[in-house]
């Protein structure tokens, strides 16, 4: 009794970023419960929810990086899923500056999702069983549906009923695939004894379809085929930090899960993997061709970004690991910033349809310069890092091409690149329309204020070097 | 004092274009100057190139090197991305050439009226862009430059173009774009398979590279790796080798541009404007020819000599189909361009000989074109400018209205069919005589080749004649608009025409250049 208490006094100690995380809930709650409904109240929340989420970021640069086991294995804290905390954190940052320099006045509520889908997150990213990874995923599941349908349009019903639905839908999938592990080896942690020695002692196939129907739960939150119908709809009806976020937070524990899945499951899996692959970046970039919504198309080629990222973990190696996250770190600036400078567009225009940009540029050169590299980066063009990225998950499968031979890896390297040629029609439709349109005569003269452009220049200007210093990220990685 | 020449040719274009950027309206004047400056100085920076390039010596000159990226990859070894330019005989005449052609577009520019400063901004980019591709000595910084022409050019046609120029810059940048990823497939199987012996021996591990001097020299392939002669390895049932030969074959005939990969280059050319055209068909294209020589020849020279028949076929097609398309056309600007497809065909022509003279001729006949095709441009724009249109049928007898325009009219018209004592001659004639020299090629092929001079000739000339000769008459009342070449169009076409002159009778001022390092090419 003593030695377990002792053991859970010890494992609290590890996870103090994320108890940092439920108290910065509990405060705002309170500050709900008993402040009035106006905006100094909602600036308070805000400021409530951005100081737990630096304070979280310290009390996790804190965290010792040497692997522990915690919590009797439902949880392992190592450097890997510090840095995928990290990059949450960053994500999470950046997407509350976002709400602020846009002048957001959301409602306190919206910060205790968000802080929730955190710490959802957080257990995902730490967790070693597969309980702890169901409950955690469930976690960020429900926060999101919530904060999807929580606008109350009609409109917004449709798209979180439709998240609801595919998210249950691949949740149980997932449950399915889980207990079929349970069933074969009567253990839940991957690590533990029993799991190792009776993995494989299972046919191979029993145990690859059991780990692709457990990916099912992952790829929903990935947005990748066959999981991403709900995306589009929902990129479009979600108020923009707020699909910021959920493209991109959730986008960061799927990709460290399935990481994790990987190394449990002792199998041959490239084959599914790069079908998933394939079917999520053409699906993603031909749907995206003929999009006339800056959202949805950025929802669909948010699909095929998934894919891409994906493509290191197919390499199943450090290096294509590495890739990956190296990936997701880009992704994630690239993302917030593009969405960040929607937000800007439609705060002049008041929709999200490319053709309300038209002639933009005239107006706010900056801003047009500005869009035109985040839109490169997205594509994935140089000078910028979104090419280093995509440069090094193309590497990384390349390398296994050459060491195994296998033909469906050159199928998904030629498949990516042709790829890339095609998704610079959509992305440029942006700069496009910005820069080669004739401006529209309703178009309010209203100036950008200069904190937006200030830290949109700043996101820039991050995309723009991790290309010439990529050594930023990846000594964290 | 040379220490960083070469990155001056690249960083002042690119300092001036942030500097035009932030540029108040009211200065907005301004950065035209700004531009034609900057070009004026790195003209400067390549005639100084010129003089004081070594001949005596064969490798890379005016060598720069920094190191910038390593990426590690943990237990596979690190990737070393390095920092270098230089210049040989083989780059060194398309920089001059860069230098003239930016020269010319810049000061055909200043007659652009709509947003002046993000023109010359995004000119000034697309200088800067060009120069890098032609001194990269990374195969990963040449990949950077090669892949960032295509965006300023795309706002340059897409902006500043005609009616369809939307249209026209989505297919160019798509295009090409395509073009750039089998280049792309090329840099990581050769980055991956190829280390640099020093540094891999004191890292203990494999130190990958980019390095042009260690990607041609078979020694530095990684043993196993796809490169490896013994690995055996083969794609969709093709050695290797062969298959990234011919990814860049195709990846750099997009851009030269060679029938059947050429459709996007006429609609980018009759939709850009006189300046942005100037640059397209002056210096752009030579990008592709350039690459295929120091890359896809260069690192395979084997798989060259296999495929010269194909690479040959591929220029006679578009010599020939080249000069049947421009036959057929009644605009003018489109008849210009289809004959630059037919005249880069020489350069594959030359290149596929695989011998001195072939590749030689192959380098004069992009330098002359460069010049020749400039002019030309330049004179479908001095008729545009005066009457908005640009068919054919619509002119005749304008020499008896503009006798000096004329003049230059022949002079280019002839240059470019071939007249001895003109560049163009040198270009056709060594790529020929290259082409019936070697004993890889059967006569044939050069024998068709000479049907697309003869070709050339009848387009042009009868072009002349149709334009030019007879009774005066314009369409549409025009009569008054067609005044004689001002001072500016006199300048530029002038200076353009006397060079073509000069290396058509002294051509050893660029054979001299070349010849040394086309030698140790060939006997490496």
């Amino acid at each position: 009794m003593l030695e377990q208490l002792s053991h859970i006094l010890h494992s609290t100690s590890f996870i103090s970023a994320e108890i940092s995380l439920v108290l910065g809930i509990v405060a705002i709650i309170i500050l709900i419960a008993f402040g009035k409904k106006n905006s100094t109240f909602r600036t308070a929340a805000w400021a409530l929810g951005l100081l737990t989420f630096i304070a979280a970021f310290f009390l996790v640069a804190t965290t010792p990086v040497a692997s522990q086991s915690i919590f009797n294995d439902l949880f392992i804290s190592d450097k890997t899923s510090i840095f995928g905390k990290e990059l949450t954190l960053l994500a999470s940052i950046g997407i509350m500056l976002h709400i602020k320099v846009m002048k957001h006045d959301l409602d306190g509520e919206y910060y205790v999702i968000l802080l929730a889908i955190v710490i959802g997150l957080f257990f995902l990213l730490i967790a070693n069983s597969f309980i702890s990874v169901f409950v955690s995923l469930e976690t960020v599941s429900i926060c999101s549906y919530i904060l999807v349908a929580m606008n109350g349009k009609t409109f917004n019903l449709e798209a979180s009923i439709k998240y609801l639905i595919f998210g249950a839908a691949s949740t149980a999938i997932m449950l399915f695939g889980i207990s079929f592990l349970y069933a074969a080896t009567g253990s839940l942690v991957f690590n533990s004894e029993a799991y190792l020695t009776h993995i494989p002692n299972n046919a191979n196939w029993v145990v690859l379809t059991a780990f692709t129907m457990t990916l099912a739960g992952p790829l929903f939150k990935l947005s990748a085929a066959p999981f991403h119908i709900w995306a589009p709809d929902v990129y479009e009806a979600t108020p923009t930090p707020l699909v910021s976020f959920l493209a991109i937070a959730p986008k960061i524990g799927a990709v460290f899960l399935i990481y994790k899945l990987l190394q449990a499951v002792p199998v041959d899996t490239t084959l599914v993997l790069g079908l998933i692959i394939l079917l999520s970046i053409v699906i993603g970039n031909f749907a995206a061709l003929s999009q006339k919504n800056a959202k949805r198309m950025m929802g669909y080629s948010g699909i095929a970004q998934a894919g891409f990222i994906l493509i290191g973990l197919m390499a199943f190696q450090t290096s294509g690991f590495q890739a990956s996250t190296f990936y997701l770190a880009v992704y994630l600036f690239m993302s917030i910033g593009a969405f960040l400078m929607l937000d800007m567009i439609s705060e002049h225009t008041h929709s999200d349809l490319f053709e309300d940009m038209a002639g933009l540029s005239q107006k706010f050169m900056l801003l047009g310069l500005i869009g035109l590299i985040f839109m490169i980066a997205l594509v994935g063009l140089p000078p910028t890092s979104g090419f280093t990225s995509k440069f090094l998950v193309f590497s990384s499968i390349y390398e296994q091409y050459s060491s195994t031979g296998k033909s469906i890896f050159m199928w998904v390297l030629a498949f990516g690149l042709l790829n890339t040629a095609v998704s610079i029609y959509y992305y440029l439709k942006v700069p496009y329309f910005m820069f080669l349109k004739k401006p529209a005569d309703t178009l309010e003269s209203k100036s950008i204020p200069p904190l937006q452009l200030i830290y949109l220049s700043i996101l820039a200007f991050i995309v723009l070097g991790l290309f010439f210093a990529p050594q930023w990220v990846q000594g964290l990685i | 004092m040379t220490a960083f020449l070469l990155s001056f040719l690249i960083f002042l274009p690119l300092l001036a274009a942030v500097l035009i950027l932030f540029l108040p309206n009211r200065l907005e004047s301004l950065s035209k100057h700004i531009t034609i400056g900057i070009s004026l100085v790195n003209l400067l920076i390549c005639i100084f190139l010129f003089y004081s390039f070594d001949k005596t010596i064969t490798g890379y000159q005016f060598l720069e090197e920094a190191s910038w990226i390593n990426l590690d990859l943990g237990k596979l070894g690190v990737i070393n991305i390095n920092y270098i330019l230089g210049v040989d005989g083989i780059s060194l005449p398309m920089v001059l050439l860069g230098g003239i052609v930016f020269m010319a577009a810049a000061v055909a520019s200043t007659s652009i009226a709509k947003r002046p400063k993000a023109y010359f901004a995004f000119f000034l980019l697309l200088t800067s862009s060009v120069y890098g591709c032609f001194i990269a000595l990374d195969f990963f910084l040449f990949f950077l430059f090669f892949e960032f022409m295509l965006l300023p050019m795309y706002f340059l046609i897409g902006i500043w173009g005609g009616e369809r120029r939307e249209y026209a810059a989505m297919k160019f940048i798509i295009y090409t774009l395509v073009g750039s990823v089998f280049v792309l497939i090329v840099m990581l199987a050769m980055g991956l398979s190829v280390t640099n012996p020093e540094l891999s021996a004191t890292l203990g591990k494999n130190a990958f590279t980019f390095d042009f001097r260690l990607l041609s020299d078979p020694y530095n392939y990684v043993s196993g790796s796809v490169l490896d002669a013994n690995s055996g390895t083969h794609w969709f049932g093709w050695p290797v080798k062969s298959v990234l030969f011919i990814l860049l074959l195709v990846g750099f005939g997009i851009k030269l541009p060679v029938v059947p990969f050429h459709t996007w280059l006429p609609d980018a050319h009759v939709e850009a404007p006189t300046a942005i055209s100037v640059v397209l068909a002056g210096i752009l294209l030579k990008v592709g020819g350039y690459a295929f020589l120091r890359i896809g020849m260069g690192f395979f020279p084997q798989e060259a000599l296999d495929m010269a028949y194909i690479i040959a076929i591929l220029g006679v097609l578009s010599i020939i189909y080249g000069a049947f398309n421009a036959l057929a056309q009644d605009d003018l600007k489109k008849l210009i361009a289809y004959s630059s497809v037919s005249h880069m065909g020489f350069v594959f022509l030359g290149f596929a000989a695989f011998n001195e003279e072939g590749i030689n001729g192959g380098i004069y006949q992009m330098f002359s074109h460069g010049i020749l095709s400039s002019m030309l441009f330049l004179i479908v724009g001095v008729i545009y400018d005066r009457t908005h249109n640009r068919l054919i049928q619509n002119y005749r007898g304008l020499a008896s209205k503009m006798p000096l325009f004329t003049g230059v009219v022949i002079l280019a018209f002839f240059g470019s069919l071939g007249l001895p004592g003109i560049s163009g001659f040198i270009g056709e004639f060594f790529s020929l005589l290259g082409a019936f020299k070697t004993s890889a090629l059967s006569k044939w092929i050069p024998s068709l080749a000479v049907l697309g001079i003869v070709l050339s000739a009848v387009y042009l000339l009868w072009t002349l004649q149709r334009m030019f000769f007879g009774e005066f008459w314009v369409n549409r009342k025009m009569e008054e608009k067609m005044t004689d070449l001002n001072t500016k169009e006199v300048v530029l076409l002038f200076s353009l025409g006397f060079l073509a002159i000069l290396f058509g009778i002294y051509p050893n001022l660029l054979l001299s250049i070349s010849t040394g390092a086309v030698d140790a090419f060939l006997n490496k």
